[in-house]
């Protein structure tokens, strides 16, 4: 029965990072995207018992949603045409999970840590939208975080280090808005693609 | 007296650190009194953090290690602490001029001068520290702020955003490899201070060992990232041609230099635990394919900061192969290297700035015989010019011959043949360069230009001088490299 439960709750956080990379829509992307932060932090604070995980990835889901959203609304909604259409992105996402499962022999927990990543890592590598990647960059952080969790015991200084890394990831997120908004002004795009003037 | 005395020497890593912060927080206020005296905050700061980091001296002379609420000063640090007020001085000294120059208007300027100071805290503090927890916590300040200025001048280079977008992806793919890295080294020793992890190290399990193994791996590509090495190098000629002149210096000068303290501080507490015999010749090829594609890119660049920039990763092999040799020699000439390239090259950028500052231009083709109205630019860049190349008599020349030196007394043939073959190719970009910038025809376009003795000549003209009294006095830089060197090697 628990690990039925635990089953589920990974692949519902995995399932919802998975969404916010093949979904088109961009509000759509962020929102689900925030959901899963939030999702998380309550997760970590079930593993943990430590109320850091919810306050900063509440937090982070927070500072994530208002600017993303903002930055949309100034550049556009509709995310650049990405290297994969819908179906084939679903494809690549469900075998990533498949992998990450096989890998770790359908262990939920580091399987669910190393989908995260490798989902995160196909949104930077297969997207070509800026504000795809970033919630690509996103994923992968929230999918290391799992992964320090997993590995070490919890502890002061432990908790240390999980609030610089997610105090970092927020104002990163604060960061490459104001980048995309100034890149769209310039470039005119967000095809990341397309932003090369600068050549070795 | 005596232990009022004790304490403030107590604290002294934490008020050098926290400094440049308090600093920032002031400009605002100093703004409001006097336009002028903004203009000096940063300088008068890095005086004053100059004299605490010096007031520091006696005590790492002797031996001593200076601890304070999770800061640790060690030898290696303290190098590291004086190569940053070096570059800091001449960078905050330089900058008073190229703010006016450039026009950057309010609240722009005062602005640059808090990240600028809050970007100086954060490499103070990251320098500071052998707890991964607080290099971390610094290291990520650092690199925020420094996507901030790489971007600065974006009303006159479309491309500044560009660049902080790259910087932006790699220092944050960067940190997730240095915290998976500073996971598993927690989990293998269960201690995040690095002077401690030796010890925890004596009685490891296979399984441990092979975190460690992952854990360096980790480390190599996050924190090489920060070091600009191959292939990890992608932000590095970007940012550094993109930022305004005294961030590329900086960043050229102490950044990219951090990313290798932390490593081979790294490298060297996990010495006896890691698989030395996969490490090592990763290390190899990492510091040779640095050195050979950096001086390579170099010699087809015509852009003066690409050129400084692609040159800043073919010195960074030099500083890691020296290190990888893991010998006290091997340690000497790389750090040694550290203080070099940091003379040499911020004094490179330097004139580069000025260069930029009159022709408004950053094409090395479109200039040429400006010695005759820029002497004192051109005497600053072809010394540095000639430390680069590793020539007498400056002081390149003795750290690449101790890295050269270490590397036969370690039976490395291979990898000290490429490293004088990327010295050779070092003395060709530069002779290229700075024939085609200071000699040659001048162009009745610049024939006005007229240089004086003043805030933008000063700066590069004193590190110049500094790469030729250590060139013919290397024990002005070795006294301080030897203890260094002794720190680093005893962490093993």
């Amino acid at each position: 029965m628990n690990s039925i439960l635990l089953t589920l709750i990974f692949s519902g956080l995995v399932i919802l990072g998975g969404a916010s990379i093949v979904i088109r829509n961009l509000k759509l992307a962020c929102i689900l995207f925030a959901i899963h932060s939030a999702y998380l932090g309550t997760l970590l604070f079930v593993i943990t018992g430590d109320p850091e995980g919810i306050y900063m990835h509440y937090l982070i889901a927070a500072l994530f949603l208002w600017p993303f959203l903002w930055a949309i609304n100034k550049t556009h909604n509709n995310e650049e045409k990405p290297v994969l259409g819908l179906k084939a992105s679903s494809i690549a996402i469900i075998l990533i999970i498949l992998f990450s499962n096989l890998l770790f022999n359908w262990d939920v927990f580091q399987s669910g840590y190393i989908a995260l990543i490798g989902i995160g890592i196909y949104g930077m590598v297969a997207r070509r939208d800026i504000i795809k990647i970033a919630i690509g960059f996103n994923l992968i952080e929230n999918g290391v975080h799992l992964f320090a969790i997993h590995l070490v015991t919890f502890g002061p200084e432990t908790l240390f280090i999980a609030i610089v890394l997610d105090s970092a990831t927020i104002l990163m997120n604060l960061l490459v808005v104001w980048l995309i908004v100034g890149i769209y002004q310039e470039y005119k795009t967000l095809n990341s693609w397309k932003i090369a003037r600068l050549r070795w | 007296m005596v232990k009022i005395l004790s304490e403030v020497e107590n604290i002294l890593p934490l008020l050098v650190t926290l400094c440049p912060f308090a600093a920032a927080l002031f400009v605002p206020a100093v703004y409001k009194i006097s336009r002028r005296a903004l203009n000096w905050i940063p300088f008068i700061t890095m005086l004053v953090t100059a004299g605490l980091v010096l007031s520091m001296a006696p005590g790492i002379f002797v031996g001593e290690e200076y601890t304070y609420l999770g800061l640790h000063v060690t030898a290696f640090g303290y190098l590291m602490g004086i190569v940053t007020i070096i570059v800091g001085l001449a960078v905050t000294a330089y900058s008073t001029h190229y703010v006016r120059s450039r026009d950057i208007a309010e609240p722009w300027r005062s602005r640059f001068y808090m990240l600028m100071l809050v970007f100086m805290g954060g490499i103070l503090g990251t320098i500071f520290s052998t707890n991964l927890a607080i290099i971390f916590l610094f290291f990520e300040v650092s690199t925020i702020v420094s996507i901030v200025l790489v971007s600065f001048e974006k009303a006159k280079f479309g491309t500044a955003f560009e660049a902080g977008y790259k910087f932006y992806m790699l220092s944050g793919l960067g940190a997730m490899f240095t915290i998976i890295s500073i996971t598993l080294f927690y989990a293998a020793s269960g201690t995040l201070e690095l002077t401690d992890i030796s010890r925890s190290l004596l009685t490891l399990s296979p399984k441990s060992t092979r975190l460690l193994d992952y854990g360096f791996v980790c480390a190599i590509v996050g924190l090489g990232l920060k070091a600009g090495l191959v292939p990890f190098h992608a932000w590095l000629p970007d940012a550094h041609a993109e930022a305004p002149t005294p961030i590329s210096a900086i960043l050229s000068g102490v950044v990219v230099k951090t990313g290798a303290y932390v490593l081979f501080l790294i490298f060297f507490a996990s010495y006896g635990a890691i698989s030395l015999g996969k490490i090592v010749p990763i290390l190899y090829f990492l510091a040779i394919l640095s050195m050979l594609f950096g001086a390579f890119m170099a010699l087809a660049q015509t852009d003066i900061k690409r050129l400084l920039a692609y040159s800043t990763i073919s010195q960074m092999g030099y500083i890691v192969l020296g290190l990888s040799y893991g010998s006290s020699l091997g340690a000497e000439g790389s750090l040694l290297h550290i203080l070099n390239h940091s003379i040499f090259k911020v004094a490179l950028f330097l004139c580069a700035g000025n260069l930029i500052l009159q022709l408004r231009t950053r094409d090395i083709k479109m200039m040429g015989g400006l010695a005759k109205c820029m002497p004192f630019t051109a005497f600053s860049f072809i010394v540095a010019s000639l430390a680069m190349a590793g020539l007498p008599p400056c002081n390149g020349v003795w750290s690449k011959l101790l890295v050269y030196y270490s590397g036969l007394e370690q039976v490395q043939f291979v990898p000290t043949a490429f490293a004088i073959f990327a010295s050779c190719l070092t003395l060709a970009y530069m002779v290229r360069a700075t024939h085609t910038i200071f000699f040659g025809e001048l162009s009745p376009r610049h024939a006005d230009i007229n240089e004086k003795i003043d805030w933008s000549t000063i700066p590069p003209l004193a590190l110049s001088i500094l790469c030729i009294i250590i060139g013919i006095l290397p024990e002005v830089g070795l006294i301080i490299v030897r203890a260094a060197a002794q720190a680093l090697v005893a962490l093993i």
